[in-house]
């Protein structure tokens, strides 16, 4: 029994070890990847784009389900964006929240007949509507099917070779659109971008418009506000060096509709349909018997804010869906694992997404309770215990900590030393508790999934429109 | 009994110490860098605050251009942001008037040495700066900087050249980017259509020279210019064009074809709506749309049952865009039709434009 336990405490020490070493590469990666990327941008790049005639035209798809406290704002913001050709598809998958009346009384969207050429079978479209005052604005309504479905409506209809996919309360800096779809210019073999998100709680807005970048006012927004930072500002970028950003956030991401079309859309199944998404896009970019040689890109300095939950119970619900979603988007695409047909994707991107990502809340979960045991048994004491848990602490708020200078060097920095200062405490405070409550609701959204298949979405979020985007 | 051994743990405090010290190390050097990058905004901020008006009442007239020189030129640096900023928001008739302010920087000398700085950045920064200082004896050191090994410098060079208007540089701009098979060639039309109708009698040279014909990607940026700069004399060879053997190259000549606008392309653009490949079509309907090619009002109508569906709404859409007679055609045949494609598509471009017109807004 002892002997078990040994080796499984050793096991678990080396996990975390070989974690460590991976977030360090990781952030060496990805920090040479921020300085290749910046040391590349000239802003005659964007003010080209502006001006360009035969820049790549986009559409912007937005799935709204009972969005109608949020909606006018994210749509304004969508039609603001300053791109040269750019149309905004707004589908309303089957609210019953008035969406569809909202948008109607700001907009005055009328009924047109609209078809398009995708085969992507999507849930019945009741209608789609167009603006007579914004003539990029397409409206679609539609029956309740999932995101995923929603996303496939508003694809079928979308008539230009760029897509951009964000949620219903996304907000992107007038210039997003462009920081996105620079790289497109550039490299014609380019098939998707992803960028950074972060929360919109604390942003100020006018006419949908970011006016200032506040951080978020509750300690739950700035526990996220951290955890974003750090997935965004290295990990993501990082992997990507690696080939294996399997998790593009379904807040933003640039896709050339051809690949979206070729890849059979979204799965309107997924619990957590961006995971499952990105999971098999990188199956068919990177299968090396296609030939393809398409490639995938993260854009640093393209930011895309959503709002987070600040209620605990939304957030605890929001983190099991994620945890769900994770594990059945790798079981849905296991036959990518450890498979050489796919290169460094598959025997190092899905394997860390299982084991470093997936797995890793069961792994600190199981070293809690082996520490319990261990000390009932007395094979070990407080002061070993309290040792291993203060390097595990350093540890993550230093990998943290790296995630908030690179963010400082770029021009998603903190707008004032009180949110600097903020931002600090809370990476500090991030691993004193919340990280904990994570571990633990993943934990029981892996039992959930495992022994009862859940694979419902959870709890809707609970929009705000005050105070968390503040239209001034 | 113990996780570890107890002769590990002093090790093990001693690397949770170091990692703490690191982190107060972080701390401290992103202290640095929030103050260092505020500092840095409140320059700019104040710089801008201070010069921003009185370069706007230059423009108005009202302050002499040397006392905005001896302004702006404390910082030569933020000057030149402040400037380059200011261009991209005037309109293009006050635009001129900001060039002897670019040019009373004096800072040419030292832009065109930093074309050779050993860090790429800077190199950028100065081939960029270059095409808003327009000085003429920049101009071979922006030749030599075509021939750098970083592409967004090549871009940077070749877009400050496109600013002399000289043609005698278009053809060392294109040959710089011939090697280059992933780059999106739409830059690079954009780039020589910056110099304006002096490129044409370059362009319409290299159309002929049967030495550029050889490379697909630089032909199709020629041509690409070409319709963008709507070249009359380009018609000819761009029809004969329409019988190169690679697709792209067809595809752009139909696409030229229909912006330079000459009805002498209309017959064979419309030949080309029957062609094997759906994009060619699309293409070629488009093109009869914009050639306002009325007579061809048949072939759209044909279009309309097209088996792409991408064909079929660039047919309707073309036919809307002939006016009067298009838009009666199409109410007809949706009225008439029995083909439900061809109403469906009918009716899409008819509503939609009804909807868009109620403002007067662009359809």
């Amino acid at each position: 029994m002892t002997t078990i336990l040994q080796i499984l405490a050793a096991a678990i020490l080396i996990y975390f070890v070989i974690l460590f070493v991976i977030n360090l590469t990781l952030i060496v990666l990805g920090s040479i990847q921020i300085r290749n990327y910046n040391g590349q941008l000239t802003a005659s790049d964007f003010d080209h784009i502006v001006k360009s005639r035969l820049c790549l035209p986009v559409s912007i798809v937005i799935p709204a389900h009972n969005e109608a406290i949020i909606i006018i704002n994210s749509v304004e913001n969508a039609l603001k964006l300053n791109y040269p050709i750019h149309e905004v598809i707004v589908v309303d998958d089957g609210s019953t929240d008035n969406t569809l009346a909202v948008l109607d009384r700001h907009f005055h969207i009328e009924h047109v007949e609209r078809h398009g050429d995708s085969q992507i079978r999507t849930h019945e479209v009741h209608g789609v509507y167009e603006s007579p005052d914004y003539p990029n604005l397409v409206v679609v309504a539609k029956e309740n099917g999932r995101r995923a479905d929603a996303i496939n409506a508003g694809v079928a209809l979308s008539r230009y070779p760029l897509l951009c996919i964000i949620d219903a309360d996304c907000l992107l800096e007038a210039d997003g659109l462009q920081h996105m779809a620079r790289p497109f210019l550039f490299d014609s073999k380019l098939a998707a971008a992803a960028g950074v998100i972060r929360p919109s709680n604390g942003l100020v807005l006018k006419e949908g418009v970011i006016q200032k970048r506040f951080l978020p006012h509750t300690w739950l927004g700035m526990n996220q506000e951290v955890e974003y930072a750090r997935s965004f500002q290295w990990a993501r970028i990082g992997l990507n060096r690696l080939k294996s950003m399997l998790c593009i956030s379904g807040a933003l991401l640039l896709i050339r509709k051809s690949v979206f079309e070729e890849t059979g859309g979204a799965w309107a199944d997924a619990i957590t349909d961006d995971i499952e998404y990105t999971i098999r896009l990188n199956k068919f970019l990177f299968d090396r018997t296609s030939k393809r040689a398409l490639r995938l890109a993260f854009i640093p300095d393209a930011v895309s804010y959503t709002q987070v939950p600040e209620k605990l119970g939304l957030y605890l619900s929001q983190r099991n869906r994620w945890q769900r979603g994770t594990l059945q988007a790798i079981l849905r695409n296991r036959d990518m694992l450890m498979n050489p047909r796919y290169g460094l994707t598959s025997m190092f991107g899905l394997s860390y997404l299982l084991i470093f990502e997936a797995m890793a809340p069961l792994v600190e979960f199981t070293a809690f309770i082996l520490a319990g045991v261990m000390l009932a048994y007395g094979m070990t004491d407080w002061q070993e215990i309290a040792v291993i848990v203060f390097v595990a602490y350093a540890c993550c708020v230093m990998l943290t900590l790296t995630a908030v200078f690179i963010t400082e060097t770029s021009r998603l920095r903190t707008s004032s030393w009180k949110d600097y200062w903020k931002m600090i405490l809370a990476v500090f405070l991030d691993h004193l508790g919340w990280h904990q409550i994570r571990v633990v609701t993943s934990v029981w959204a892996t039992f959930q999934f495992i022994f009862f298949h859940r694979s419902d979405l959870g709890e809707p979020m609970d929009r705000v429109s005050q105070p968390a985007c503040i239209s001034s | 009994m113990e996780i570890l051994n107890y002769n590990y743990i002093p090790a093990l405090m001693l690397v949770g110490l170091v990692i703490s010290g690191i982190s107060l190390v972080l701390v401290m050097i992103t202290t640095v860098t929030h103050w260092l990058a505020e500092r840095r905004f409140q320059h700019t901020l104040a710089f801008d605050r201070t010069n921003e008006p009185m370069v706007m009442s230059y423009l108005m007239g009202g302050v002499p251009q040397l006392a905005v020189i001896s302004s702006i030129g404390q910082d030569p640096s933020e000057a030149m942001s402040l400037l380059m900023e200011l261009l991209r928001k005037l309109q293009p008739s006050a635009q001129s008037r900001l060039l002897p302010l670019f040019a009373g920087l004096s800072v040419v000398k030292e832009e065109i040495v930093a074309l050779e700085n050993p860090h790429a950045k800077r190199r950028m920064q100065a081939a960029e700066r270059l095409a808003y200082l327009k000085n003429e004896t920049s101009a071979e050191a922006l030749v030599h900087a075509l021939g750098d090994e970083v592409l967004a410098v090549r871009y940077g060079a070749a877009r400050s050249l496109a600013a002399h208007a000289r043609p005698e540089f278009i053809e060392p701009t294109l040959r710089a980017f011939d090697a280059e098979h992933h780059i999106n060639w739409f830059r690079l039309v954009e780039i020589i259509n910056d110099y304006g109708p002096v490129a044409a009698p370059t362009l319409l040279a290299m159309l002929e020279n049967p030495q550029w014909r050889r490379s697909s990607n630089i032909l199709n940026v020629v041509i690409r210019a070409l319709g963008m700069l709507e070249e009359l004399r380009a018609v000819r060879p761009l029809i004969d064009l329409l019988h190169y053997p690679e697709l792209s190259v067809r595809l752009n000549a139909v696409r030229a074809l229909g912006d330079i606008g000459d009805p002498v392309a209309i017959l064979p653009v419309s030949a080309l709506s029957h062609d094997s490949d759906a994009e060619m079509r699309r293409n070629a309907v488009v093109a009869i749309g914009k050639l306002h090619a009325i007579n061809q009002i048949p072939v759209l109508e044909q279009a309309l049952s097209d088996a792409s569906w991408w064909v079929r709404v660039s047919a309707a859409e073309a036919l809307y865009s002939l006016g009067e007679a298009g838009i009666e055609r199409l109410t007809d045949i949706r009225r008439n039709t029995h083909d439900v494609y061809v109403h469906d598509i009918c009716s899409q471009v008819l509503t939609e434009h009804e909807v868009h017109n109620q403002k007067g807004n662009p359809s």
